[in-house]
């Protein structure tokens, strides 16, 4: 079962910037890691990808520099900001709470509501 | 006939299409449609399916074009309006714009004498003067612009002066 659209929509800026903080990476290697680390079960259309880089290029949370591929092309990498550093930990943090949240309802303690 | 590299281009240009300064991201999706059409050739797909089923995965054209627009704010599409003006002037040869600076002038003129003569007699004649001043300055922009051209001030100057010989020997010539 794939992970529903809206789910990998508000995913995508923790997971990718998750990503960074691990190293340097570019949009295609991005692609790549996320169908590893979801066994595929993460889809994303390829192109959505960039207008997110572009947006997190802009507020300032990663940095792009360009550099060569070993085939000799252009290749543009991204890496994270200190701010984007912040943010990944803000958001971090929102999703464990979040999924504490779920873990409670499920263990039961709905019953008290 | 299917060339792999005039297809790729040209889609990731469409992407960006209206776009000016678009080289940048262009080249970006250019590799990223490289790289996963070199997996796909390694499955065993032939260039023009790798490229079809590559183009497919980065998903629908017209809603990838409206996120991508998303990102185009107000100061970067008035940046780029000006960064394509200057590469238009500097592309000018001395002469061009020279022209151009006597046909833009000629058009501020016409419009300080239309905006006196249309204002006179009417409750807004006292602005007419301001109107007159604002215009002259503004003039100023289109001519400090044009005059700039990569050859530089002095030959777009030159070359008003020698249009303007030119035109006047050929007239009292002609007399």
């Amino acid at each position: 079962m794939t992970i529903s659209k809206d789910l990998v929509a508000a995913s995508a800026t923790p997971v990718i910037l998750s990503i960074l903080s691990h190293g340097d990476s570019y949009g295609y290697d991005i692609i790549q890691k996320v169908n590893a680390l979801s066994d595929g079960e993460m889809q994303w259309a390829d192109g959505m990808l960039y207008p997110i880089l572009h947006r997190l290029e802009k507020r300032g949370a990663i940095e792009s520099y360009w550099g060569k591929a070993e085939t000799g092309r252009k290749r543009k990498y991204y890496r994270l900001h200190k701010s984007g550093l912040e943010e990944l930990n803000e958001q971090r943090k929102n999703w464990r709470n979040l999924y504490t949240m779920l873990q409670k309802l499920e263990g039961g303690l709905a019953c008290s509501f | 006939m299917f060339v792999l590299d005039h297809e790729i281009q040209a889609w990731c240009e469409s992407v960006y299409s209206g776009w000016w300064h678009r080289e940048a991201k262009v080249a970006e999706l250019v590799d990223h449609l490289h790289c996963e059409i070199e997996r796909l050739q390694t499955d065993g797909l032939t260039e023009e399916e790798a490229f079809t089923k590559a183009t497919e995965k980065m998903g629908n054209l017209e809603t990838l074009i409206i996120e991508h627009a998303k990102n185009r704010n107000f100061v970067s599409i008035i940046s780029e309006y000006i960064s394509n003006l200057k590469k238009w002037r500097n592309s000018m040869n001395p002469k061009k714009a020279a022209w151009w600076i006597i046909v833009i002038s000629l058009m501020f003129a016409a419009t300080i004498i239309f905006s006196s003569y249309s204002l006179q007699d009417t409750q807004y004649e006292k602005y007419s003067q301001t109107i007159m001043y604002l215009l002259i300055a503004l003039w100023f922009i289109p001519y400090t612009f044009l005059s700039m051209t990569a050859s530089g001030k002095q030959g777009t100057i030159k070359c008003e002066y020698l249009y303007f010989k030119r035109k006047a020997s050929g007239i009292f010539s002609r007399r």
